[in-house]
Parts: structure tokens; C-alpha cells; sequence
């Protein structure tokens, strides 16, 4: 059954360009497209950050220059508070979903799941390009709500009701926000198409003789992230179509009476409130039911690129390969229950408070089972020191320095005086943005040979990561502490008259060392981009196995052609982790050879 | 070298080279799709109870503002569509095309009196005064005291449901053509059933969720 | 895929629509009898979960594949919903307790 669809799909007459690069329905091809696209979200969102750090580093500074570019956000050189919001909100939405749920998991999951299963493409080629092409639709029309009339959405990423659900709240409320939920709509939309090609694939198609316990973890992390994708973004759909008709047809889903909009309360003509019943504490609900798996969508690829790079340049096989797994599907699992914990100040239900705050601690354990797997893995390894195992190394840094703070904001009391402040913005950039993006940056260190047959340049590589890893810390770690003396997040604070907060004076040098840290970051990632296009082009061609890894993949062509394998698919012997082992001829053996040594049965 | 364990593995259902739900790509994927969708109206319907069970205003007696036998009778409709669906599905299975066709086409008869019982039931709550914001002051529904959230709730609950059932028509009528044409295969037929199945599974739930309990 | 061996092939539908026929009979006269609400609210929960298993079962054919897909589709279904329901419960009544009226 499984196999004629696989020689249907080889035999292709030669296509033309459009066909081939543009509206591909070959997997890699697609997940290069997501991977680009993605890439150029981020230098937007990255842009956004360093006017923001711009803002918030040197309040009192003209900005003349930014004010001709960006006439509608700056006065006389000043930029406006409203203008700042959109900043953060736009800065979040994309950087949270057009970036990081993108790259790793659009990106690579699609170059990589039919070349770690073992088959030809993913199960529904047609329905991946779709995927793609909805995507790119959401990029365009979230970035378009920059440049209608009263400017993008202002209500932060999370876009809580009342200000995101009356149109008239801020100015990014009106058609911005509306251009935001429908860019969010297309976003879900296609990350669902591409979920259940993901699902479909790697279960139904994995070639003979991969079962589970042999698969990569970076497989079952897109599992995971598939399975997490479908089952928590219906939520948010839900929410958003509720505030789509709280917005435009009067409904009272989120709003409740009593509203006052710049001092006129809103009723009706004949005095009845203009809304009446409803609860924003619904919108935070659906909102962060989603919110929550969301955030493990982004680390769980990072979580799997990072064995799989570490066991390679360690040539150890991962530790416990097992207690990963478990460790993912528990984390996974327990990532539905504690969605709260974004809530602990709203006026939630104390009790819910409790139930939340316990399964948050519960999900430090399968996490810190993961961190000593890595440090056990790295244990008496002869590490080979190129680029990848330099962001894996980095990942599993900051996974715990963002993890540490984790622990302290998932207490309900503890939470009360840190909510809103810069220690939460510490803790969700040192392990979101940062242990998730090192896992895009590790991964694509490793498997830019196979996707485009080329080497990249290792010094421009390794000083990236060596700018960006002490920047990051310096940019962040700081945060830290202007968190627990105080510092708002979201504030614009200007010099006087305008807005000012007297009592974080003292923290204004720390915000700017933070801010330069920030431009040297943002900085840095030019040699990213140089490296990646250049060595794109003009690379050293690299060979079919460049880093001898023992991965299914790597037993394809660099870069490999229509259909992954010239003939037949590889059966699979044995798990991708056979480094190092006794008695082998070579220091790893390939999934593929049947010899019978090494670990065959499992991935014990 | 544990050949044993090693052979279990590439005999097993689970271990690679074929589905182990014993099933194509396409039907676990259209599952799946199932399942999501699905959890789209667990989303709307948790909504629906959040904001029942947080009202201050009392909800309803469903009874004053609906015609239950109506809705009933709307059941009743949806779920025979759904057995002469299933009736469809076994057909194409059995190769009996035109059974197959003959009972497609009653399905979209059964599907196309479900959504024109639907259309009227709005109209007729439209004219007792039932708007997206609220009852209209004066209106019948206004004078039975409802909370806002009710006309809204039910608004959106049979709007999305109606909205499914329709894309559920046009993919039936797509399906009975072709394969009156001999152009869909058995399992075609089968990812349609599966889809207006569904269809029919969330109004066993909207039916009791909205207008019993 | 094992059907009723005797009788019409299609069988299996039309008992399963007698079924739910009764079944939503049965939910329709339930307010009839005098019952305590939280009673008639899990009877009729109950016999709408039954109704979405014969469905599921015999329209859906889930029943006779392999059992591995219907865990998978029921427990995707069941435990996610309920982990939302279950949550947001006690918010609605906590918000109702401290509305001001």
C-alpha cells in the first residue's frame, strides 16, 4: 500500500521555474520558503525591538532622523506613546508567530520529517503548499496594519478586551486590530494545514522498520509541536471570532457594563449600557489556553534540534533516550494544565490560582530531566567544536537560566509583585527568544549542508555566535533585576512632562547598558545574514554526510532531489544515536546499516 | 544484538513501512482535521457555558423562546441524513455506485431541509426581537427579560454550525457528481461521510448543550 | 472492515438511527418528569455522550477500525475539552459571585 504511491510521486517532466521554486509543492522547497520568510519577519520584529530599546534606553533624545522616516510614529523627533505600543504589540505577535512558531517548525519541520521518517514528501504535498501560500497572506496583512489609517494594533501581543474589543480605545484599535485577528486567522489557518500533514506523515509514513523509539527526538519534538498545534489553536480561534463580534457587531462577549472611554461612559441612546455581561477573564482564558502549548511549540523543536546536535558532535549517543521522550510528551501534556499562571493577578479564582501554580512547578521536573540528560550526554565526551554544538551548548544555557525564572513567576504569590515587570520580559526572552532561537541558529548550522548542498563558513559562524550569545546575556540578564526593583514592562517613559516615573530613575543606567547591549545584538546578527546568503551561493559544496552523523537523513544526496532518495527508501535498523560504539569500523554506524551491533531494537 | 526485540520491531504495526492505525493517510488525516474542528465548538461552547453560568441576568427557558418539536424535528432531519449517508459510504464500499449516488443525493435533500429549517428559525427569533447585541427594546424577547449573551450565543453557535452544514453541501454535491462519473473512489466517499458525520455530532451537542439543558 | 454478516449491509445504519431516535425522544420528555436540575442537566449529558458514541461507532465506522485510532480521536476530543471546561467553570462562578448586581 504505502510503497506505489511512492514511485507515482518520482516520475515528474521537467518543470518550469514557477513551478519548481515558487508555488513548489516539494517539502523542502516549502520549509526554505518559511524558513526565508521568516527570516525577514525577524529582521522586521528585530527592527521594532531596537526603536523600542531606542525608546526606553534614552527617553529624553530626539530621534530626527527616525522621525522623517517614520513621520506618523514621531513628533518633532519624539517617538509617541502610541506609536511605542505598537511597537511591543507588533514586536510580540510577530516575533511569537510569524518567527519563532515559523522557522522551526514550518521551516525545518517541513525540510526535515520526510527525511528523518524516511519518505519521498509529506503526506498531502498539495495541502503543504497551501499551507505556505496562506501564510504568506498573514505576513503581508499583519504588516500592512502598520500603514492603515490609525495605525497597527496597540494592545500588546496578548490583545486583552476592553482595549483590544472598542474600536475607539487607542488608536491602534480600530481597523489595526482588526488587521491584526485576521492576520492571526490566516496564521492559524495554515499552521493547522501544516499540523496535520506533520501528524499524518509521521505517523502513517515512516518507512520500514522506523518505529518510534527510533526516531530522532528532533521528530518527536514536530510530533509533539503537531499534536500541541491542534489541539490548543481552536481556542484561540474561538476567541478570536467572540472578539471579532464584540468588535464590529455589538456583542458583549468580553465587555462588560459600566465601560467609560475617555471620560463619556458608553450607552446606548436611550441610556442602557452599550455592552452589558460579559468578561474580558473569558478572552484571557481562550487567549492563554492557546498562549500556554504555544510557548512549548516554540521550545520543543529547540529541545529536539539540540540532542540531535549534541549527540552528533559529541559522538555519544544521547543520554537517556527514553526520559527525553517522556520528558516531551510529559512537558507537552502538562503544558495544557497551566495556561493560569499568565493570569495570577487578573482576578481569576484563587483556587484555580492554586491548581495552576502546582502543575507549573510539575513541569520544571520532565524540563530538568532534560537539561542533566544534555550534561550527562556531554560527560566525558570529546566534544568536536563547530558552529551547531556551539548554539546547542547555548540552548542548553539558557534554557536554564530562563527555566530558573520560570520557577519563581510560577508561584501565585510570588508572581504578584513580578507580573508586568522586566523580570517576566528576562524570563520569556532568555528561554523563548533565546534557547528557541539558538535552536534555529544550531539548526541551521547543521543542516544548511543538506539543504543547500554547501558548507557554511565556520568563522563567521562561530564569531556570531560569540556576539550574540554575550549580548543576549548582556541584553537580558540585567532585566532581571530592574524587574524585581520595580520596572514596569510596556511603559513609555519619557522625560518630563510627559510621563515619568521618579522611582525607577536609579534603574535608568541599567536600561541603558541594556539598550547598547540590544543595538550590539541586533548588530551582530548582519553576520548571520552575510553567512547564510553568501555561503548560500558561494559556500563549499559539502559532501552527502559532512558532520559523519548517524541520522536517516544524512543518507540522502546534499542537497537532495525530488524525492529524497535516488531509488529505493532505506529500511531503518536502528536509532540515529549508534556513535561511538564498540567494535563498529567507523565511530558511528548509520541508521541504515543492518549489521547487527550496536543498539538495534530501540533507543535504549 | 538483540535480534528478537529487533525483528518485533519490523513485524509490528507500529514499527515503520505501513499506517499503524491500519488506515490511508487521507482517512487519519481527515481524523485529525476532525478532531481540530471539533475543538473549535468545544471552544465557542465552553464560551457559551462561561458566560451563562457568569450571568447575573437568568437565562431562558428554552421552551418560551424556541419551538422545541421544531428543533427536534431539525434532529430528526440531520440525523437521518446522516444514515442515509452511511448508507452512501457502505454503498460506494461495495462497488454499488448508484446506490451510493441515489443516497448521496438524499443526504443533501436531508442536509438542504436541516439548513432551511435553520434559516426560518432565525427569522422567526429575529422577529421575536433577537439581535447579535442584545433582544431589540420593546421586542417579545426583551419583555421575557433575556440576558444579551442569549440572542448573541445562539447567533454564533448555529451560524458556525449552519455554516459547516452548508460547506458540508457543496462538498456532497461535488462528491455525488464525480462519483456519478465514476471519478471519486470508494474512499472519497468515505472522507465526505466522515466530514458530515461530524457536522451532524456537533448538533448532537449544540442540541443539548443550548436548547435542553 | 467487518460489517452485520446477515441481512441488508446496510443494516447498521438504520438500527443506529432507530436508536438515536429513541434516545433523543427519551432527552425531549426528560424535563417531564420532575427532577432535581443538576440531575437532568447529567442525564442529559449523559445520553448526549452516548448519542456522539453511536455516531461516532457506527456512522463513523470507528467501531470497526483499528481501536488505536478511535483512542486517539476520543481521548483528543474528551481530555482537551474537558481540561477547558473544567477550568473555566469555576471562573464563571467565582465572576458571578463577585459581580456587582
Amino acid at each position: 500500500m504505502a510503497h506505489a504511491e511512492a514511485h507515482a510521486a518520482e516520475a515528474h517532466a521537467p518543470q518550469a521555474f514557477i513551478w519548481k521554486y515558487v508555488f513548489s509543492k516539494d517539502h523542502k522547497v516549502i520549509g526554505v520558503q518559511y524558513y526565508v520568510t521568516a527570516m525577514l519577519m525577524a529582521l522586521i520584529a528585530g527592527l521594532l525591538a531596537m526603536l523600542i530599546r531606542l525608546q526606553v534606553g534614552f527617553p529624553e533624545a530626539t530621534w530626527p532622523t527616525l522621525g522623517k522616516l517614520l513621520p506618523r510614529g514621531f513628533s518633532d523627533g519624539i517617538m509617541s506613546p502610541e506609536f511605542y505600543a505598537m511597537l511591543f504589540t507588533m514586536h510580540g505577535t510577530i516575533m511569537v508567530f510569524f518567527v519563532l512558531s515559523t522557522a522551526p517548525v514550518s521551516g525545518f519541520g517541513n525540510v526535515l520529517i520526510p527525511l528523518q521518517v524516511g519518505w519521498r514528501d509529506m503526506a498531502f504535498p498539495f495541502l503543504n503548499a497551501l499551507s505556505y501560500w496562506t501564510f504568506l497572506p498573514g505576513c503581508i496583512i499583519i504588516l500592512a496594519s502598520f500603514f492603515v489609517g490609525a495605525g497597527a494594533a496597540a494592545g500588546g501581543w496578548t490583545s486583552y478586551p476592553p482595549l483590544s474589543a472598542l474600536q475607539g480605545a487607542v488608536p491602534g484599535s480600530g481597523t489595526g486590530q482588526t488587521l491584526w485577528i485576521v492576520g492571526m486567522v490566516f496564521f492559524i489557518a495554515s499552521f493547522t494545514m501544516g499540523g496535520l500533514n506533520f501528524l499524518t506523515t509521521i505517523l502513517n509514513l515512516r518507512t520500514k522498520g522506523m518505529s518510534l523509539t527510533r526516531l530522532p527526538l528532533t521528530m518527536w519534538a514536530m510530533l509533539l509541536v503537531a499534536v500541541l498545534g491542534l489541539l490548543s489553536f481552536p481556542s484561540l480561534v474561538a476567541g478570536c471570532i467572540l472578539l471579532l463580534f464584540d468588535r464590529h457587531f455589538g456583542t458583549s462577549f468580553y465587555l462588560p457594563s459600566g465601560l467609560i472611554l475617555t471620560n463619556v461612559p458608553l450607552l446606548n441612546p436611550d441610556g442602557t449600557p452599550l455592552h452589558a455581561g460579559g468578561s474580558p477573564l473569558l478572552w484571557q482564558h481562550l487567549f492563554w489556553f492557546l498562549g500556554h502549548p504555544e510557548v512549548y511549540i516554540l521550545m520543543l523543536p529547540a529541545l529536539g534540534f539540540t540532542s540531535d546536535i549534541l549527540s552528533t558532535f559529541c559522538r555519544k549517543p544521547i543520554f537517556g533516550y527514553k526520559s527525553m521522550v517522556g520528558a516531551m510528551v510529559s512537558i507537552g501534556a502538562l503544558s495544557f494544565l497551566v495556561w493560569g499562571h499568565h493570569m495570577f493577578v487578573s482576578g481569576m479564582n484563587p483556587y484555580l490560582g492554586m491548581a495552576f501554580a502546582v502543575f507549573t512547578m510539575l513541569i520544571a521536573v520532565p524540563s530538568a530531566v532534560k537539561v542533566f540528560n544534555w550534561l550527562a550526554t556531554l560527560w566525558g565526551s570529546r566534544i568536536q567544536y563547530r558552529t551547531p554544538v556551539f548554539w546547542a551548548l547555548g540552548v542548553v544555557s539558557l534554557f536554564i537560566s530562563g527555566g530558573l525564572s520560570g520557577i519563581w513567576l510560577g508561584q501565585s504569590a510570588v508572581d504578584i509583585p513580578l507580573h508586568d515587570t522586566y523580570f517576566v520580559v528576562a524570563h520569556f526572552h532568555l528561554i523563548m527568544a533565546g534557547a528557541a532561537l539558538f535552536g534555529v541558529f544550531g539548526a541551521t548550522a547543521y543542516w544548511f549542508p543538506k539543504m543547500f548542498g554547501r558548507m557554511m563558513n565556520e568563522t563567521l559562524g562561530k564569531a556570531h555566535f560569540w556576539f550574540t550569545f554575550v549580548a543576549y546575556y548582556c541584553t537580558f540578564f540585567p532585566m532581571h533585576y530592574i524587574g524585581i526593583a520595580g520596572h514596569m514592562r510596556r511603559i513609555y517613559a519619557s522625560g518630563r512632562p510627559i510621563g515619568y516615573y521618579e522611582f525607577l530613575e536609579p534603574l535608568q543606567e541599567i536600561n541603558v547598558f541594556i539598550t547598547r547591549s540590544a543595538l550590539v545584538l541586533g548588530a551582530s546578527q548582519l553576520l548571520f545574514f552575510v553567512n547564510f546568503f553568501w555561503s548560500a551561493f558561494k559556500g563549499p559544496k559539502a559532501s552527502e554526510n559532512p558532520w559523519n552523523a548517524a541520522g536517516l537523513e544524512w543518507t540522502t544526496p546534499s542537497p537532495p532531489g525530488h524525492g529524497n532518495w535516488p531509488g529505493e527508501i532505506p529500511e531503518v535498523h536502528r536509532w540515529p544515536y549508534d556513535y561511538s560504539v564498540p567494535d563498529a569500523p567507523k565511530d558511528f554506524v548509520p541508521q541504515t546499516d543492518p549489521a547487527p551491533i550496536g543498539a538495534r531494537a530501540g533507543g535504549h | 544484538m538483540d535480534h528478537g526485540a529487533h525483528a518485533a520491531v519490523m513485524e509490528s504495526h507500529w514499527g515503520g513501512g505501513v499506517s499503524p492505525f491500519a488506515a490511508t493517510w487521507q482517512k487519519t488525516m481527515m481524523w485529525i482535521f476532525i478532531v481540530t474542528d471539533g475543538l473549535l465548538f468545544s471552544g465557542l461552547l465552553c464560551g457559551y457555558g462561561f458566560l451563562r453560568m457568569a450571568n447575573t441576568i437568568p437565562w431562558p427557558k428554552q421552551s418560551a423562546v424556541f419551538s422545541i418539536p421544531f428543533i427536534a424535528l431539525m434532529t430528526f432531519i440531520l440525523i437521518t441524513s446522516s444514515a442515509t449517508m452511511g448508507t452512501a459510504v457502505g454503498a460506494a464500499r461495495l462497488g454499488d455506485r448508484r446506490t451510493a449516488v441515489r443516497f448521496l443525493w438524499l443526504t443533501i435533500l436531508g442536509g438542504a431541509a436541516f439548513l432551511g429549517c435553520q434559516a426560518y428559525e432565525w427569522t422567526h427569533v429575529i422577529h421575536d426581537g433577537a439581535r447579535l447585541y442584545g433582544p431589540l427594546s420593546g421586542s417579545e424577547l426583551a419583555h421575557l427579560g433575556v440576558p444579551r449573551q442569549f440572542p448573541a450565543a445562539f447567533f454564533i453557535l448555529t451560524g458556525f454550525h449552519g455554516s459547516h452544514v452548508l460547506s458540508g453541501l457543496v462538498i456532497l454535491t461535488i462528491t455525488a457528481l464525480r462519483t456519478g462519473l465514476g471519478k471519486t473512489p470508494a474512499q472519497g466517499v468515505e472522507m465526505a461521510g466522515l466530514y458530515w458525520h461530524f457536522v451532524d455530532l456537533v448538533w448532537v451537542f449544540i442540541f443539548t448543550l443550548f436548547y435542553l439543558v | 472492515m467487518s460489517e452485520s454478516t446477515h441481512g441488508s449491509p446496510y443494516r447498521v445504519y438504520w438500527i443506529t438511527w432507530a436508536i438515536l431516535l429513541v434516545i433523543t425522544v427519551a432527552m425531549l420528555m426528560a424535563e417531564r418528569f420532575h427532577m432535581p436540575r443538576w440531575f437532568l442537566i447529567v442525564f442529559l449529558v449523559a445520553f448526549m455522550m452516548v448519542k456522539a458514541t453511536m455516531i461516532g461507532g457506527n456512522f463513523m465506522h470507528l467501531r470497526f477500525e483499528k481501536r488505536n485510532l478511535a483512542v486517539m480521536v476520543a481521548a483528543g476530543l474528551l481530555v482537551t475539552s474537558l481540561i477547558l471546561f473544567a477550568y473555566i467553570a469555576p471562573e464563571s462562578w467565582s465572576v458571578l459571585r463577585s459581580t456587582v448586581r
